[in-house]
């Protein structure tokens, strides 16, 4: 059987040494000194494995480890061990189930599974059973069938079927399974048995015990991914519900998991609740920029607008999980806070122009340029030709630490730290940049994204000099700006980041960017050009480079014939969970 | 049963080809329309419906399913019966249904804060009304919509529709959702069919 | 006979009518009791024409003494007598001879202008003479009188020397008036709504019914007539716009250049026989309305008479493809030009069928001046019984130069984009207008070349008035019966139309009365100049109308024809029809006349075969 408990990862805690908290600004310092060049965060690579997942997908295989058998006449050779369920998938038979996931542990309490083995009197749950050689099974005749008919008239006995007002309706497992398996009336005719509703059990959760069909899988994984256990089943037979142990609430960092592995509408998200049907959405697979694990997901949008972030399974970084906390860097996509166009002293100017007089304004200046480690590979490379050509001195500012934890969350929250840092190349300690601003050591600064916190003191001081922000939303720093571009954000444009773990992550855009919006490294290479620098090539030819360097074959795929990656909708798309 | 067959010829004879008897054949179908229509009591074969004419009330000409305004039904309470599905706004081919749902506070949990149609943008398909789970959206004012002043007044809200609409018979949720509280014998009307 | 007569119209009524003949059941029989059948007069002679009237360049005039009796006269007593006596002078007297009926006596007078030259004339101012310049004539009058048995005849004789005022402007002025203004214009304005209402009518719909003048309650609709007038408005107070690039002045004349041609036509079309405007209360014989017709003491009912009519005709129609083409080119829009090539196209290769179509009449009628044809016709038969052939393929192409369905590709209203595209308001109503002028046209040329013009059929009416007491009776009965059934008809059809129908029914009724009075005073063969003349341009008017209406009908009724269609008809269809039938008819009157059936230059021949019977001897 599959081993429940996830391995004990080890891993250096301090990767990136906690930032001494911002020194005193000498502000009688004169620049006329050597600026000394603070040594770099510690970038080698971490191994930071994804958490465990018991039952992966079978592979085809040879040797002394294959098992032959017989599914549906036809025969399929697998790794000893793997489940029926797999097996069968191999094959293109789609087992319905419920209770099962690739992440979990087998609880085999759903009974949908069930297939019919030659040899064994009863039909077997297939996602218990193990391969064996010889072994001859049926998925799809009348008595399976039969019985797959029956379990779901049984599962949907309690059910309300409230599916107009269910979160879930679109993507529901259940609703898949009865157009599939079932689309009989019902024939029941005595009182549904009345559970809690909209029960209130954690930070991000609401629980609709009369929409569990208790699979309990996310009883499951509260108990094995992040071994707290809030969840439990209680009560008997048809009483039988979802609750959470008394005094306590599902609060864990990873809590919005079960809202993805419920198969049915049971466990809703706070923030996802009444906000659209799934099926209006949208999915793009692309990276959480959240923190440096980079966690593949999907972004739900629909109309340019996200409305969540869910999990991709990607077996090296995050497994089928990602964090609460990385769930929300959506919400930095909230249309009303966009930067649609360039403003130079508050006035709003076509990009063209606008970048015609910013390159006026640097042109001759004393500059800084401040990469960022939230922004893009290309991004930060342009930065760097820039600062080349201008022969500016160079920082790396980024979003300041937060929480870890060893599954996924790490500490640094920005998702190109090693990207940024490896463009940039010899940088100065972010500390230093606001004493240097401050200090008006510099006539121009260049920030090239809006992460990252700095003074008061420093904003105000920004206003009195040439300060250039490529911004995608409007907040404090690019507020404080002189010359405010509009960027591309994370979900509008091909990028790459590159991982605590040195893999290089992909972004997707989930739609264009509109008004006068462009990647960053397009601006950047603008700007170069501007100020009669070298063409370094076009967003897209940079990413291209990025590819070829790390040979990421998704990339040079997508970069190539970006057909089959554009967002699908989820309508079609059929359910997750 | 025996099939014949019937030989037709497609040799265009010689009346065919000076188009003469044909033409003529259709002029005096078409005046005998013409005198028919002109000279007899009731313009004849004429079944338009005078629309407009002061003492014409088209309603009385409309069929029971004639598709006019939309209008949303009430509940018991007067609240609004439509729990923000999206079933109609998916379905509306014209894409002039635009709802915003909120929580509704008690079961039902999911009420529209706001429920909008561009009447201008409407198709009159009734689709909508097909795909209302609930009984909510209804087309059977037999009004047509009005014209306006501005394209604004055209895009009806929440409180314009649900003036026009009145509590509805139909039990909320259908027949399924009474199996909750009570445990009536099963419906032999109740024949709606999944797919 | 009026026994039988009136039986056969009873049961006709009782079939037609059901119930309401009942009705006119003793209205029948006490007409029958009253019925007389009017006694022939004896002896009723007649000079024919009645009055002379000479010109300073006209040639001795024939003259003819008639008897309209049953019983030979003689005449004698010939003499001129009056004021200028002297400048008149018979030639080829017949003093003394037998008139017989049935055999006209003919003999011409003369004039010596020459001593009307000279002398005075009352001058303008009141009271004064003047002398009268070298190429002036003074007027004259004189009697030429004769007996008849003991009864005088008198035909006043008279000199005159008109202006061009009042011999051409004029009477060109008023027949302009009567035939634009009095009907054309109103009958085009007609179309303009009865297209919409009888394409409606013709497919089960209501068609235009809301345009409606309320005055005080009482509104006025007649099932949308007054769509005529909304429409007028409508297209003045439009916006006239004109491409930005277009050729502003040819933009311009286009429209103009569409209208005028399908105007200046009507002008050779005779809507009339003549008009005597000095004795219009007279009944006349045909010999005065010919001297009418040749402009002494009249005009005759035609804008222009002009002897080669026919070839002004396409001379001037051919200049109506200038302002299709025009508007196509100054519009400055590709889809415009295409439809002014097809057009023009169009328009040029349906005027050769027309053309060649015409020749065959010419060779039947010998004439190509449109009254002289007319009256060609009324000598022998109506063209559509000589020139079947002609007919059709003259109305078919004719219709397709009218640019209308089923040939209406050079502009197809919704679904092809056509030479004025980019017209709109006024400029649009005039290519409109034209469109309908040209309707009326093909219609009124049809009447005169294949439908005896002005004439009723079976020669029924003359110049005198019907041929016979019992002909207007029937014609009276029938016209009456058609009119009041057909506004009991509009009565029952709508309340909106009760007036008209009521008008209808009331004309109807005063037909039958009118049919009645003839039959017991046995009026009906002596009328009123007058009314000959508006019963002549009445007939005129609806054949042309009912020309329209079945114009109409063919046009809703008909699919539209491919262009390559439209193009093999009229070439490979419709030219060598026309020719074949040029060809026939050349062979048929050469092998006629060697045979001596027909004579190609006729005389009286049916009055000598009469003389001979009744064995008198001139």
């Amino acid at each position: 059987m599959a081993d429940t408990t996830p391995p004990k990862r080890s891993r250096s805690s301090a990767t990136i040494p906690p930032l001494a908290p911002e020194p005193p600004p000498p502000m009688s310092v004169p620049h006329s000194g050597p600026i000394p060049v603070a040594m770099g965060p510690d970038l080698s690579p971490v191994d930071a494995p994804a958490p465990h997942a018991p039952n992966l997908p079978a592979e085809p295989i040879e040797g002394e480890d294959a098992v032959s058998m017989t599914i549906d006449g036809e025969v399929v050779v697998v790794r000893k061990g793997t489940n029926v369920l797999e097996a069968a998938k191999r094959l293109g038979e789609d087992v319905s189930h419920f209770c099962y996931h690739r992440g979990l542990s087998i609880a085999a309490s759903c009974r949908q599974c069930l297939v019919e083995v030659e040899g064994m009197g009863k039909l077997q749950p297939s996602c218990q059973l193990a391969v064996q050689d010889d072994m001859v099974v049926h998925t799809k005749n009348d008595r399976v069938a039969q019985a797959r008919q029956d379990m779901l008239e049984f599962t949907l006995k309690n059910h309300p079927i409230d599916c107009p007002i269910c979160d879930k309706a679109g993507e529901c497992t259940l609703q898949r399974h009865y157009m599939d398996h079932d689309q009989s009336l019902t024939r029941v005719d005595v009182a549904k048995i009345r559970k809690p509703k909209h029960k209130d059990i954690g930070r991000e959760i609401v629980l609709d015990a009369e929409r569990c069909i208790l699979c309990s899988r996310c009883v499951r994984f509260c108990e094995e991914l992040p071994q707290t256990g809030e969840l439990t089943m209680i009560r008997r037979g048809d009483r039988e519900i979802l609750d959470i142990a008394d005094g306590h609430r599902l609060d864990n960092a990873y809590s919005i998991n079960v809202v993805d592995i419920c198969p049915v509408g049971a466990l809703t998200s706070k923030d996802f609740r009444f906000a659209v049907r799934a099926w209006e959405l949208r999915a793009t697979e692309t990276t959480c920029p959240g923190c440096a694990t980079g966690c593949s997901v999907e972004l739900h949008s629909k109309h340019e607008q996200a409305y969540r972030l869910v999990p991709r399974f990607d077996a090296s970084v995050n497994g089928h999980w990602m964090c609460d906390e990385g769930r929300y860097t959506y919400k930095e996509l909230d249309p009303a806070t966009r930067t649609r166009f360039a403003s130079i002293d508050g006035r709003q100017l076509p990009i063209a122009q606008a970048l015609a007089a910013t390159a006026k304004r640097l042109q001759g200046k004393k500059t800084a340029a401040v990469f960022s480690s939230t922004a893009t590979n290309e991004a930060n490379r342009a930065l760097a030709a820039l600062a080349d050509h201008m022969g500016a001195d160079r920082f790396v500012l980024g979003r300041p630490p937060g929480k870890a934890d060893d599954l996924l969350r790490d500490a640094d929250k920005n998702p190109n730290t090693r990207g940024a840092h490896a463009a940039a190349g010899e940088v100065r300690h972010e500390a230093e940049l606001s004493l240097q601003i401050a200090g008006r050591a510099y006539e121009a600064v260049i920030f090239l994204d809006d992460e990252g916190e700095v003074s008061g003191v420093v904003r105000s001081s920004l206003s009195s000099l040439t300060s250039v922000i490529l911004s995608d939303r409007r907040n404090a720093l690019s507020d404080a700006c002189t010359i405010r571009l509009p960027a591309a954000s994370w979900a509008e444009h091909v990028g790459t980041y590159t991982n605590r773990q040195g893999r290089l992550r992909v972004i997707r855009p989930a739609w264009r960017p509109e008004d006068d919006r462009h990647p960053r490294a397009e601006l950047v290479r603008e700007l170069l050009l501007a100020l009669g620098g070298r063409d370094i090539g076009t967003a897209r030819e940079q990413a291209r480079a990025v590819a070829e360097e790390y040979e990421h074959e998704e990339l040079l795929a997508l970069l190539t014939d970006p057909q089959p990656t554009r967002p699908r909708l989820l309508r079609f798309g059929n359910s997750r969970g | 049963m025996t099939i014949t067959v019937k030989k037709v010829s497609l040799k265009r004879t010689a009346s065919d080809q000076i188009y003469l008897p044909a033409i003529l054949k259709g002029l005096v179908t078409t005046a005998r329309h013409f005198f028919k229509n002109t000279l007899t009591k009731g313009m004849g074969d004429v079944d338009t419906i005078r629309y407009g004419e002061p003492d014409v009330n088209v309603e009385d000409y409309y069929p029971q399913r004639f598709r006019g305004v939309h209008r949303l039904m009430h509940r018991d309470d007067g609240s609004v019966r439509c729990v923000a599905c999206m079933c109609c706004s998916t379905v509306c081919p014209a894409r002039c249904i635009y709802i915003e749902a909120e929580d509704r506070g008690g079961d039902e949990e999911k009420a529209p804060k706001s429920f909008v149609i561009d009447e201008l943008k409407c198709v009159v398909c009734g689709f909508c009304v097909e795909a209302c789970p609930c009984d909510a959206i209804r087309m059977d004012t037999k009004a047509h919509m009005h014209p306006t002043e501005t394209r604004a007044d055209a895009v009806l809200g929440k409180l314009d529709l649900m003036k026009r609409g009145t509590q509805s018979v139909a039990h909320q949720g259908g027949v399924g959702a009474d199996f909750r509280t009570a445990a009536p014998k099963a419906d032999p009307r109740f024949e709606h069919d999944p797919r | 006979m009026h026994a039988s007569f009136f039986a056969t119209l009873l049961s006709v009524l009782r079939r037609g009518m059901g119930p309401w003949s009942a009705l006119l059941l003793p209205w029948v029989l006490t007409l029958g009791a009253c019925a007389k059948d009017p006694a022939p007069e004896q002896v009723s002679v007649r000079a024919e024409p009645g009055s002379l009237i000479f010109h300073p360049d006209t040639e001795p005039l024939p003259i003819e003494v008639v008897n309209h009796g049953k019983r030979p006269v003689p005449v004698q007593g010939f003499q001129i007598t009056g004021n200028d006596w002297s400048s008149f002078s018979i030639v080829e007297p017949i003093n003394g001879q037998m008139l017989v009926p049935g055999r006209p006596l003919r003999f011409s007078v003369r004039v010596d202008a020459e001593t009307f030259r000279g002398g005075t004339l009352p001058s303008a101012v009141q009271g004064e003479t003047r002398e009268l310049g070298p190429d002036e004539f003074r007027e004259g009058e004189a009697v030429l009188a004769f007996r008849v048995g003991e009864e005088t005849h008198e035909v006043p004789l008279t000199f005159e020397d008109p202006s061009w005022v009042t011999a051409t402007l004029l009477p060109g002025l008023l027949k302009v008036v009567l035939l634009v203004l009095g009907f054309i214009m109103p009958l085009a304005s007609l179309l303009l709504w009865q297209e919409r209402k009888q394409s409606a009518m013709m497919q089960d719909r209501v068609g235009p019914n809301m345009a409606r003048i309320s005055l005080g309650g009482l509104t006025i609709r007649l099932w949308g007539l007054l769509h005529i007038a909304t429409d007028g408005l409508k297209m003045f107070f439009k916006e006239d716009f004109i491409p930005r690039r277009a050729h502003r002045a040819m933009y311009t004349l286009a429209p103009i250049m569409a209208l005028v041609p399908a105007l200046v036509v009507f002008a050779i079309v005779p809507f009339g026989d003549a008009l005597c405007y000095e004795r219009l209360l007279d009944v006349l014989a045909q010999a005065d309305v010919d001297q009418c017709a040749a402009g002494r003491g009249g005009t005759p009912l035609q804008i222009a008479h002009i002897d080669v009519g026919l070839l002004f005709y396409f001379a001037i129609a051919s200049l109506a493809t200038w302002g299709a083409t025009l508007a196509g080119w100054a519009s400055y829009n590709k889809w415009a030009i295409l439809g002014a090539l097809r057009a023009s196209a169009q328009m040029i290769s349906y005027e050769v069928a027309i053309g060649l179509t015409i020749v065959g009449a010419l060779l039947v009628y010998g004439t190509l001046e449109p009254h002289a044809l007319v009256h060609a016709q009324l000598d022998s038969a109506w063209g559509i019984l000589l020139q079947p052939v002609a007919f059709v393929l003259f109305f078919t192409a004719a219709i397709a130069e009218t640019k209308r369905a089923p040939f209406d590709l050079p502009e197809g209203e919704s679904e092809i984009v056509g030479y004025f595209i980019e017209y709109s308001g006024m400029r649009f109503g005039l290519f409109f207008l034209s469109e309908f002028i040209e309707i009326v046209f093909v219609s009124a040329l049809v009447t005169t070349l294949f439908l005896g013009g002005w004439a009723l059929p079976f020669e029924m009416f003359g110049a005198s008035g019907f041929a016979a007491p019992w002909v207007a009776q029937l014609f009276f009965t029938l016209v009456g019966l058609i009119i009041g059934a057909t506004g009991v008809a509009v009565w029952r059809a709508s309340k909106h139309a009760r007036f008209v129908g009521a008008t209808m029914l009331g004309v109807g009724v005063l037909h039958v009365c009118v049919a009645l009075f003839s039959l017991m005073t046995g009026w009906g063969s002596e009328v009123p100049h007058v009314v000959v003349v508006l019963v002549g341009m009445l007939t005129w008017g609806v054949k042309v109308f009912v020309l329209c209406w079945l114009q109409l009908l063919i046009r809703w009724t008909l699919p539209r024809f491919r262009y390559d269609q439209l193009m093999s008809l009229g070439w490979k269809g419709l030219l060598p029809l026309s020719l074949a039938n040029i060809a026939l008819t050349a062979i048929v009157i050469y092998a006629l006349s060697a045979a001596g059936t027909i004579d190609p230059e006729p005389t009286d021949a049916e009055g000598e075969a009469a003389a001979a019977q009744l064995g008198a001897t001139p």
